[in-house]
């Protein structure tokens, strides 16, 4: 039998999860949660064979349980479960080094192979969740905002870059603030960080 | 809910434009002050040339009794704003102006400018217009009331008209660009505020659009997986069943699409869609600057600057204000569209924010076919050294610029006090040069004024539209996040619950009875929260506010340190919060030119308190309607919002709640 830990902090959906995973017959639920504090606490105390964790919940979240989980107890292994998909969250569960990722609202088969995968030590990602990942980390970048960009990074002020393009300097800064935005960056720095990072410059 | 904590951080990149921006028409309002009031000095000046003592008595009184009204109007207009009561004290003006015309005559016609340029900065576009044409024409009536009169050292009609429509259209233009770059710069945070709401109606609209249709094939699929519940066999209730995980499955599938806006739009076309809602918001539609005709109005501007100001020397040199033309007319007209052909690039250059090429030449070029040819073309060519000096502005920095700009100014004052045929008394000779320094440096900064003014309101005009997407994206990002929270929930809930009873309804029929029950209900609460969405009711929670509200302060420039140590706040108050802090946030962004703010919440007992204080307040303010809605919204909760400036220009928000 594998016994499971289940986190979860909306009722509804843990109570469906939870009689889903108890009709399998080869599965027990040893104990449910409605937080991410309690998780490396319980899962010590009862030594589940796998921990199913929501990203999203108050306090300590599922991610970082996770990563908590693979240094404290590698034994238990992790299976994610995501509503929202987000593309950060992937790459964040594969550094915690989780057994499995996957949608929250994947069909009980699935679930189930997934927690089955799991526990013998496979790893199983939903193919969904990857594609969304992948394509979320395409180069949001335009070509110009992208050169723009990378003529910032050699350390131009906007006058140098734009002479450099043939862009006056107001279009260079239109651009740069384009990149920002788009990277979610918080200024030139950090927007030049993170498009150096993910490859785009 | 939120735990941001973070300090003072850098201005956002998207701020800097402002700080660039400001610094340059704020100079160019104090000069076009300062130049005024030279003007109306050197005006009375002219009285002291040949005018009787009571006349001079006269002119003093009447220039100190106008001239505060008239700095008055200008440093209203450098705001944009009009002067309260504007229409009585530009009668004073003008009643000063008629008696000092019938007491002193001719010479005073050249102070029609003045009256001029505060009528152009009070008066609404076409009675501006009369009153500028009035004041032109005046001269004309003055000569012919007073066929005698001593008219000073040069004085046709004709030059006396061009003379009062030479400074009343560089002085009016100034006070227009820089109103213009006041306006665009204040305005932009306003309309990023604007597209963060028009974004979210947008969003909501979308969401509403594409979840409604789910959302009625799933209550009819639960309706038909009930009924088929009462049939004998699995094969019906399991059918219907399918259809509610697929109709539940799809919608969250377009939900995550909209958040990860994959739908909503390609990246190219979101980028302009912010700026074409604004076209649209009731807001942009009410001023010229809001649709986009700052850029339009101030070309405008500028022509009329640069061809008041360069025809100038050309109608000298062929004699057209009744003098003796240059030398050689044929040559001095060639050798003005030359220096035309030279500088008009550079000022269409600086215009559009670059520098120009070949600089040093172009200034050496000018200053030959100026000063070079002045001994061939005689006194009526000196005027054509501004055209250097306009060059030296445009095209060099301003530590070289401004220098290179005074030395052709000296040497055309020194040159044409020189070129007197007869010794002048000292009086005349210091005045002819008072005047010509006063009115020549009129003539260049002002060229050079309209030009780099000109720059500022392009890139104001361009960060707004900047501003205003930034704004919106991030807009889309947290609502579709917090929308996806609420309404995801339920999705995922539904087909959870559709797969459970799937899976129970050979074995346990009641149960999966329940399951479907179960599941009715939560499709009928998202029914009504999609309801709500689209009737824009839906509040929004503190958490998402506060950040909007950071983001768009840290956007406008603003240093934002906030402390927000609030979890677990009840719908209720989350939703008065939310509102205060977007209030707060507005107001700030509205009333004050703020370089720090800090927002601050904490709990402390039963209450839950939220500050926000901001410096830069611009005036002394009565509370507003804003600040009164919040207040009698809270009041439904028990709380209260208070709002008073605490010294130093800040300008505090307090609202508490109890928890």
């Amino acid at each position: 039998v594998i016994r499971i830990l289940l986190a979860e902090d909306q009722h509804l959906i843990r109570g469906a999860l939870l009689a889903l995973i108890s009709l399998e017959p080869d599965m027990q639920v040893v104990a449910d949660l409605d937080n991410g504090d309690d998780v490396v606490a319980t899962a010590r105390r009862l030594r589940p064979d796998v921990a199913v964790l929501d990203i999203e919940m108050p306090g300590t979240d599922g991610l970082t349980a996770a990563a908590r989980l693979s240094t404290e107890l590698p034994e238990t292994k992790v299976l994610i479960l995501t509503g929202l998909g987000h593309p950060g969250h992937l790459s964040r569960a594969l550094e915690a080094h989780v057994g499995g990722f996957m949608r929250k609202n994947a069909p009980s088969e699935e679930l189930a192979d997934a927690v089955r995968r799991v526990a013998k030590g496979q790893r199983f990602l939903d193919p969904a969740l990857v594609e969304t990942a992948l394509r979320a980390g395409a180069n949001p970048l335009t070509e110009r905002e992208a050169d723009v960009l990378r003529a910032a990074a050699d350390g131009g002020s906007t006058v140098d870059i734009g002479r450099a393009l043939f862009l006056s300097p107001a279009t260079v800064r239109n651009y740069l603030s384009n990149a920002i935005s788009k990277l979610d960056a918080r200024n030139r720095i950090d927007a030049i960080r993170i498009a150096r990072q993910s490859g785009w410059i | 809910v939120t735990n941001v904590i973070s300090c003072w951080q850098p201005r956002s990149d998207l701020g800097i434009v402002s700080l660039m921006s400001e610094r340059i028409p704020q100079l160019a309002g104090r000069a076009v002050l300062v130049v005024s009031a030279l003007l109306a000095v050197v005006e009375v000046g002219r009285v002291g040339l040949g005018g009787s003592t009571t006349k001079i008595v006269f002119a003093i009184l009447a220039a100190a009794a106008f001239m505060p009204l008239h700095l008055w109007h200008l440093s209203y207009g450098v705001r944009g704003e009009r002067p309260p009561h504007s229409g009585p004290t530009l009668a004073v003006i003008a009643v000063i102006h008629v008696a000092a015309l019938a007491v002193i005559g001719v010479p005073w016609s050249f102070m029609l400018a003045v009256l001029a340029t505060s009528a152009l900065v009070v008066l609404p576009t076409p009675w501006s217009l009369a009153a500028l044409a009035a004041c032109v024409v005046a001269p004309l009536v003055v000569i012919w009331a007073n066929p005698g009169g001593d008219v000073g050292s040069s004085a046709s009609a004709a030059y006396l008209m061009y003379s009062v429509l030479f400074r009343a259209a560089i002085q009016f233009a100034i006070v227009w660009l820089v109103a213009a770059a006041h306006q665009l710069a204040a305005s932009r945070t306003a309309l990023a505020a604007d597209a963060v709401l028009e974004e979210r109606v947008r969003l909501q609209r979308e969401v509403r659009a594409s979840l409604e249709r789910h959302l009625s094939g799933l209550r009819d699929a639960s309706r038909r997986a009930r009924a088929a519940l009462g049939t004998p066999g699995v094969a019906q209730p399991l059918l219907a069943l399918d259809g509610v995980i697929v109709q539940a499955n799809d919608a969250l599938g377009d939900l995550r699409a909209i958040v990860a806006e994959t739908r909503a739009a390609s990246s190219e076309s979101s980028d302009d869609s912010p700026a074409m809602a604004l076209a649209r918001s009731v807001r942009a539609r009410r001023s010229p600057i809001g649709r986009g005709l700052a850029t339009r109005q101030a070309w405008r501007i500028l022509a009329s600057v640069h061809a008041v100001v360069l025809l100038f020397p050309l109608l000298m040199a062929v004699g057209a204000f009744g003098l003796q033309p240059a030398s050689h007319p044929v040559l001095a007209v060639l050798a003005w569209l030359a220096s035309m052909a030279l500088l008009l690039p550079a000022s269409l250059a600086v215009a559009r924010g670059r520098r120009p090429s070949y600089p040093l030449a172009r200034i050496a070029a000018l200053a030959v076919l100026s000063f070079g040819l002045l001994s061939s073309f005689g006194v009526v060519w000196e005027t054509a050294a501004w055209m250097p000096a306009i060059a030296a502005l445009l095209c060099l920095r301003g530590s070289v610029g401004v220098p290179a700009a005074a030395v052709a100014l000296v040497g055309l004052a020194t040159y044409d006090a020189l070129s007197w045929p007869t010794e002048p008394s000292t009086y005349t000779l210091v005045w002819s040069i008072a005047y010509m320094l006063t009115v020549s440096a009129l003539a260049i900064a002002g060229t050079y004024a309209s030009a780099r003014l000109l720059s500022i309101v392009i890139d104001l005009q361009a960060a707004r539209h900047t501003l205003a997407a930034h704004a919106a994206r991030s807009e889309r990002r947290r609502l579709s996040r917090d929308l996806h929270d609420v309404l995801g929930q339920s999705l995922t809930a539904i087909s959870l619950k559709g797969d459970l009873a799937r899976r129970l309804i050979g074995a346990d029929r009641r149960a999966a009875g329940r399951e479907i029950g179960e599941l009715e209900a939560v499709a009928h609460s998202l029914a009504a929260e999609i309801e709500a969405v689209a009737r824009n009711e839906r509040e929004v929670a503190f958490a998402t506010e506060a950040e909007a509200a950071v983001d768009l302060l840290r956007l406008a420039g603003v240093n934002v340190a906030v402390d927000l140590e609030l979890d677990g706040l009840p719908g209720d108050a989350s939703a008065a919060l939310g509102w205060a802090i977007r209030e707060g946030a507005t107001n700030i962004l509205r009333h004050a030119d703020a370089r720090r703010c800090t927002i601050h919440a904490n709990r402390q007992g039963g209450l839950i308190r939220l500050e926000v204080v901001n410096d830069g307040v611009r005036a002394r303010r009565v509370a507003g309607t804003g600040l009164r809605n919040l207040a009698d919204r809270l009041a439904e909760l028990d709380g209260h919002a208070a709002g008073a400036p605490i010294g130093d220009g800040r300008f505090r928000l307090r609202i508490e709640v109890p928890a």
